[in-house]
């Protein structure tokens, strides 16, 4: 049978920084990825610099910046699922998981990858995490898909990371697919070239990192 | 104004819900912040007695708090928030930074406001 992965992520360029690495790992050795992407960063305050795209043509943009790093990545099933940037924390629950509900039940994932409910620094990524992981709390435990969450915990709430990914050889397309969301990487792209912090950059960037999430039954 | 109990006013957004109603949304830096600091660059909106209906509305779970109404084509949000006044036709919500001073507003009635 197929395996099968559902990235469930908020907003293009999420699916770079923390985990294309694994991602690309995991596409080579046979996995079926199926990103499902909340929104278009619409809201985003980054538009390029100097500036390319405005506040309208922003989602359009981002769409293609974000079709374009699934390709480098290898990304087999883009799902754009068009909610609006920094409103997932005030969708209706029995609607935001549904979506999720029914994206689960299609393709029977044996990995999610989201975020790990209030350790996602951003509002959208709380509860993006939130929502997938009460559909999946709600599956019998037998049936549940392991959970990859991504985190960024202050102190050691949650523990250490359960799965520390070295994807050193991986690196250049880890770069690619920053260098796709060209409106956003300009934040990034100092740092990964000024010699002063490009070796701690590529340190930084090499290391994935997921948690499981401690489900209660 | 009141320190905001969330799940009080979650219930009182809920009234206003599904009809039209005014929205007055804000947010200032305040006019002399560039007076003092140079460096800053100002900026500030308002928009007053805009009618809306929205059918959803909530409060993050998070201090201070943020607000959205979804609306059939479109949302409105604002973050900041750390009080309330209820009234019967109208409901008010506002961010004040520690020396008191209106950093956000939302507010809703079913009349101008």
């Amino acid at each position: 049978m197929t395996k099968r992965i559902l990235v469930a992520l908020p907003h293009p360029d999420d699916e770079v920084f923390p985990m294309s690495g694994t991602l690309y790992k995991m596409i080579n050795d046979g996995y079926i990825v199926t990103y499902a992407c909340l929104t278009l960063g619409q809201m985003g305050r980054n538009l390029g610099n100097p500036p390319f795209a405005n506040r309208v043509s922003l989602p359009s943009v981002r769409e293609k910046e974000l079709k374009k790093s699934c390709e480098i990545i290898g990304i087999q099933d883009l799902r754009m699922l068009g909610f609006h940037d920094k409103t997932i924390e005030f969708e209706p629950f029995e609607y935001i998981d549904g979506v999720f509900k029914k994206l689960i039940d299609e393709i029977k994932p044996t990995f999610i990858i989201t975020y790990y409910p209030k350790y996602g620094i951003h509002p959208d990524h709380d509860a993006c995490g939130a929502s997938v992981i009460r559909v999946v709390s709600a599956m019998k435990s037998e049936d549940r898909p392991t959970m990859m969450c991504i985190a960024y915990p202050d102190m050691d709430e949650i523990g250490e990371p359960d799965i520390v990914n070295d994807i050193s050889e991986y690196m250049d397309i880890k770069i690619a697919s920053m260098k796709a969301h060209s409106s956003q990487f300009k934040y990034f792209e100092k740092e990964s070239e000024d010699a002063k912090t490009k070796d701690h950059f590529y340190r930084r960037m090499s290391k994935e990192k997921f948690w499981h999430f401690p489900f209660k039954n | 104004m009141k320190p905001i109990d969330r799940e009080d006013a979650i219930r009182h957004i809920q009234r206003f819900a599904n009809q039209q109603v005014y929205l007055h949304l804000e947010m200032t830096m305040g006019a002399y912040t560039s007076h003092k600091d140079k460096s800053v660059h100002p900026a500030s909106n308002f928009a007053k007695n805009i009618p809306i209906i929205f059918f959803y509305g909530s409060l993050s779970d998070s201090y201070p708090y943020r607000i959205g109404l979804k609306l059939k084509e479109g949302w409105v949000y604002a973050e900041g928030l750390t009080d309330y006044e209820v009234m019967d036709d109208t409901i008010l919500f506002s961010g004040s930074d520690d020396e008191g001073r209106l950093i956000a507003a939302v507010h809703l009635s079913k009349n101008l406001l």
